[in-house]
């Protein structure tokens, strides 16, 4: 192995980039998941100013709204934009375009948003049991 | 850009990064948006910045014309805010009065 490689500064960059760099492959699937990544971190963040601050830990605070915010992203956004994409017609090779401001909408609507949507959900439900229970 | 110099700069977004953070994380309705916007801009610059170093050296270029027009677009919505002067915020708070 060549030792200049074995420099920590090298290192790191090779840890850092490892995975792509060992399989560009690879790197075509995390493309995508990177560009929706970033959007959820910036619709993320928008969200979290918008809410008021933890009174004790804000920031370990926000770091826990903001996991579950991308999160939440990441995993709604492709079911979203194929969603989309059917809806509009737009063939999936061309609809790459829709990830990042779709990840951002979902990331900044965030948990409090779908929390009230499930709970509406639920409510519906609910009524629809009791008025099948009436008749 | 040598490996060095990627480490550094990515360690520097990371800063940038985490500082807007610390700034969005106590802002809250009653603040102004336009500042909401400039650690907005800031952290999506430096991401952009500090990762494409990283992931495709080949496009430096955009990475460091993102984080300049990051910043750009931060000194512009500040405009409003200097236009009269320094803000009553920036200025030295005189001491209390001794009776």
């Amino acid at each position: 192995m060549n030792p200049q490689q074995l420099d920590p500064v090298s290192v790191t960059v090779i840890v850092l980039t490892g995975v792509i760099a060992i399989d560009p492959q690879l790197a075509n699937v995390l493309g995508p998941y990177a560009v929706i990544f970033f959007g959820a971190m910036l619709g993320g963040l928008w969200a979290l100013s918008k809410r008021p601050p933890h009174p004790t830990s804000p920031r370990a605070e926000g770091l826990v709204f903001l996991a579950v915010s991308v999160g939440m992203a990441v995993l709604l956004t492709v079911a979203v934009v194929m969603l989309l994409g059917r809806m509009f017609s737009i063939e999936p090779e061309n609809s790459g375009w829709m990830l990042a401001p779709v990840s951002l909408a979902i990331a900044r609507l965030g948990p409090t948003y779908f929390d009230g949507l499930l709970q509406r959900f639920a409510q519906r439900i609910e009524r629809t049991a009791e008025g099948e229970g009436s008749k | 850009m040598s490996a060095l110099a990627i480490l550094v700069n990515f360690l520097a977004c990371c800063g940038i990064g985490w500082a807007c953070y610390c700034r969005l994380v106590v802002i809250d309705d009653t603040i102004q948006p336009r500042v909401r916007w400039q650690f907005l801009a800031k952290f999506a610059g430096a991401t952009v910045a500090g990762w494409v170093p990283l992931l495709w050296p080949q496009h430096i270029e955009w990475a460091i014309l993102c984080l300049s027009g990051a910043l750009f677009v931060s000194m512009l919505l500040g405009v409003a805010r200097w236009r009269r002067g320094p803000p009553r915020d920036t200025k030295t708070i005189p001491g209390d009065l001794q009776p």
